[in-house]
């Protein structure tokens, strides 16, 4: 008794996110004619800086691992029905304590065998330390009922203030330099991971990792399902004597978690020091990552996959100068925009397709 | 006479159902025309197009011998058709007059409210209402806000009045009073539509019946014509029964026991309830809702702490306990919302049925969960309980109403339980789920189940139960034993009087 998913529900599924990502392209070249720029160039540059060589493919691979990390924090939390806005704080708490592990934790007579140990310390503190600022907004949430939207913003704001305290002129981490900054990391991830000379590291393989935890864990694994009872249906939840508190504690830690973990592979992949405003943004996107993926982790996957290539030749058009990067976000929007009314298609399919079935059914 | 309201060949086509089919509906003026179904039926759909909540995919309305098109209520209002919902359209905060006035045509901008307040109080008068205009709509009874309702209506101008369930809320003395209220509206040559699936009130007061079945309409019947083993024919479309065959009542020992329990909170808060219930005896609650039967059932289960007092299941004190501990305890638990309450309905129907035992052995092992047993599990359970679905991978919100209280009373009574909570287990469901669920709660019953079984048909109670509670704001106002069954002292009861 297995349900058959019809071809055309296949179809519809996998064809409307790409529809419309296409769709968005196609307005982002419409609108750098309007600035009266050439479209043929700005996207050569776009494709190019993206995807041009094989360096260039592993550097936009590179984004893949916070991008999967962040869309991973807000994915679990919504399965348990808690809208997790803020993956750039914990993403900021997450990128800190594994930066203070790699700047401190060598000086403290912890070997540093090719890095491992304190590179797996790292990973553990920015799990925990992201953990636990998402946790501050389940906390709120389990004990005064506070909107977790709105306390994750505001976390949000508070992480990315105490980063620049922490690193600023009078901050404790601050390396005297005349900017603000901390001291360099004498342990990072090594780049050229598959890819020789890119920024590949092997955070990619930690991610897809993290999507293979977040299958097993909602879909085979007990607490997932009590989890996803919670999501659903909170009152259901409570009836068959599923703690729903600290069911949400829990999400909020692990999505937390992984917003820390993104902070990780970005701060001791791609860059050397603890810098103010460090996450370009990756908190967010993951929302987009998340919801372009529909929850599900090979959409997920995907999704980051479309998101870094967006992000990188972005980020190449910009550098050449012909374009301004904020096109490049506005490319973004739109491809969040027309996700979002993707979704409405696949209902208006659905929909369709019962008045079918019910004329049928009916001789008509 | 030209019949005052005429609808032809009305259908409605909703995304996958077929919701009114060639339906023809003709009522006479100053009559009272009853319009029975089963739930599902289209009943509402129907009403709700005359009200112009819905408009129809085809067909025509015809209101004193004229084609009319029904844009919205408003429209429906202005031309003469007012409708009391089940549910009622009454904002609580606001005053009686600022109810009725809500939404009048022809009012000023600044309000007229003491104008229209003594003209209100002049109508109730004439149906011998007292009415305080100015009284907050959160501080009047229900039977209070539906005479509001009806009273609006007919200020409105309504010539002809949907009723739509009236007396599912009502004690059977507000009934009585609100069937003088439509003998006296009729007389004065209103026309009321009386929507019901009671046949015994039909037969008290209406003209002429027209039934529905599966979205079709029947042809109408007057009400000396006809009987209710016809009726329910005619709604079933085929003979049911409507008796229940029970084996001998002998209980055994005592399963739950309650001693003076007391909870907090407003309105609904149980006030020192002593409730025992043995095994192989079905205790039928009876009471108007809002009574203090969803405290009590929150209390059993443990959601709600209680205040003062024991409760006892199976000898064990279980006061204070977590609804896990209780459910431990092989308490199933059948609740009234299944919506809200027993099942996930964005979940599959595999996932719903291990809903209470997920954690257990077989259901999982260690910290996974055992996806081979549970899918044996649920197409068991599917096939024991003849649940309708297309594959136990389908959503559970999207199978039939009946059906999905197939899947939560197989999911609970596979669980063998000592004690079932059943709380208005057949609530929406049509008659033939109604008989296949009583038919499972008798045979826990004979098995040496206890059964507290909740709710507001009095009917129903008195079919299934060997003994009667009957509740009324938080209370127990008294026990009676099936020989001392009386339908006049349990509408006493549910009124809050007991002599």
């Amino acid at each position: 008794m297995k349900k058959k998913l019809s071809t055309g529900d296949v179809l519809i599924k996998v064809l409307t996110p790409i529809v419309a990502v296409g769709v968005a392209l196609i307005l982002g070249m419409i609108l750098i004619a309007l600035l009266g720029k050439d479209v043929g160039v700005a996207m050569g540059d776009f494709f190019q800086g993206a995807l041009g060589s094989p360096i260039r493919i592993g550097d936009t691979l590179s984004k893949v691992a916070p991008l999967t990390f962040t869309a991973l924090a807000f994915a679990i939390a919504l399965r348990c029905g808690l809208v997790n806005i803020g993956a750039e704080g914990q993403f900021y708490l997450g990128g800190i304590a594994a930066g203070l592990v790699a700047i401190y934790a060598p000086g403290l007579g912890i070997p540093v065998i090719g890095g491992a140990v304190v590179l797996l310390l790292a990973i553990i503190a920015g799990f925990i330390s992201g953990g636990l600022w998402g946790l501050i907004a389940g906390w709120l949430k389990v004990s005064f009922g506070a909107n977790v939207v709105i306390t994750t913003v505001m976390l949000n704001y508070i992480a990315s203030f105490l980063n620049k305290y922490l690193i600023g002129y009078n901050g404790p981490f601050y390396d005297g330099s005349g900017n603000p900054q901390s001291e360099a990391f004498k342990v990072s991830f090594e780049r050229g991971f598959l890819i020789n000379g890119s920024d590949m590291t092997i955070t990619i393989v930690l991610g897809i990792l993290a999507l293979v935890f977040y299958y097993v864990f909602f879909f085979k694994m007990k607490k997932g399902y009590e989890m996803r009872v919670v999501g659903f249906n909170s009152t259901a939840a409570e009836y068959a004597g599923i703690k729903v508190k600290s069911n949400a504690l829990l999400a909020m830690f692990m999505a937390g978690g992984f917003g820390g973990l993104a902070g990780v592979s970005e701060l001791l992949s791609a860059q050397s020091r603890i810098l103010p405003d460090f996450s370009s943004n990756y908190g967010f996107d993951g929302i987009a990552v998340a919801l372009l993926g529909q929850l599900h982790p090979l959409g997920i996957g995907l999704s980051a996959v479309l998101f870094a290539v967006l992000k990188s030749g972005g980020l190449a058009m910009g550098n050449k100068g012909t374009i301004s990067p904020y096109i490049v976000s506005a490319i973004q929007a739109f491809v969040i925009i027309l996700v979002v009314a993707s979704v409405f298609v696949q209902d208006e399919y659905t929909r369709r397709k019962l008045i079918r079935q019910a004329k049928t059914a009916k001789g008509e | 006479m030209v019949p005052i309201l005429e609808m032809k060949n009305i259908v409605k086509q909703f995304p996958g159902v077929l919701a009114n089919d060639n339906v023809n509906l003709t009522v006479e003026k100053g009559s009272i025309h009853a319009l029975m179904g089963e739930n599902g039926a289209g009943k509402s759909t129907l009403m709700n197009i005359l009200y112009g909540l819905y408009s129809p995919s085809s067909g025509e309305i015809l209101f004193n011998g004229k084609e009319i098109k029904i844009t919205s209520p408003r429209n429906a209002i202005e031309q003469g058709i007012g409708m009391v919902h089940q549910h009622f359209m009454l904002i609580p905060a606001l005053s009686v007059i600022e109810n009725v006035v809500l939404g009048k045509p022809g009012n000023k901008t600044v309000l007229e409210l003491k104008n229209d307040a003594e003209a209100f109080v002049a109508l109730g008068a004439r149906y011998n209402m007292k009415i305080d205009p100015y009284a907050l709509v959160s501080d009047l009874s229900v039977g209070q806000q539906q005479r509001v309702e009806i009273l609006k209506a007919i200020y409105r101008g309504a010539e002809l009045l949907v009723l739509d369930e009236p007396t599912a809320v009502l004690t059977p003395q507000e009934v009585t009073e609100l069937f003088k209220i439509m003998n006296q509206l009729k007389e004065e040559g209103k026309t009321i539509i009386f929507i019901s699936h009671k046949l015994n009130e039909v037969f008290a007061i209406c003209d002429t019946i027209t039934v529905l079945r599966l979205g079709r309409s029947q042809p109408s019947v007057t009400a000396a014509s006809t009987n209710s083993e016809e009726l329910a024919e005619m709604m079933v479309g085929r003979k049911c029964f409507l008796d229940v065959d029970k084996g001998e009542y002998n209980p055994g020992e005592t399963v739950l026991k309650m001693e003076h329990v007391f909870t907090k909170g407003t309105h609904e808060a149980l006030n020192d309830i002593n409730l025992e219930i043995k095994k192989g005896e079905i205790l039928g609650l009876a009471g108007v809702d809002g009574n203090g039967q969803d405290a009590l059932i929150d209390a059993i289960s443990g959601l709600t702490k209680v205040s003062s007092g024991k409760i006892f299941i199976k000898g064990n004190d279980m006061t204070g306990s977590s609804p896990r501990d209780i459910l431990e305890q092989k308490v199933s638990h059948i609740p009234a919302d299944r919506h809200k309450r027993g099942m996930v309905s964005t979940m599959s129907v595999k996932e719903n049925m291990i809903l209470i035992s997920y954690y257990k052995k077989p259901f999982s092992k260690g910290l996974f969960l055992n996806g081979k047993f549970i899918e044996e599990n649920a197409t068991e359970i599917v096939e024991k309980f003849k649940v309708k679905t297309p594959s136990i991978e389908e959503m559970a919100g999207k199978l039939s109403g009946g059906n999905q209280q197939k899947l939560v009373l197989g999911r609970e009574l596979s669980r063998e339980p000592d004690f079932i909570i059943a709380a208005h287990p057949v609530r929406g469901l049509d008659i033939g789920a109604t008989e296949y669920v009583h038919e499972c709660l008798v045979a826990e019953r004979d098995r040496g189940g206890a059964v507290l079984l909740v709710s507001t048909e009095l009917d129903e109670v008195l079919t299934l139960a060997d003994r009667i509670a009957v509740m009324y704001e938080g209370k127990i106002m008294g026990i009676l034993d099936k020989e001392d069954y009386d339908i006049t002292r349990i509408g006493m009861m549910m009124a809050g009087q007991n002599q």
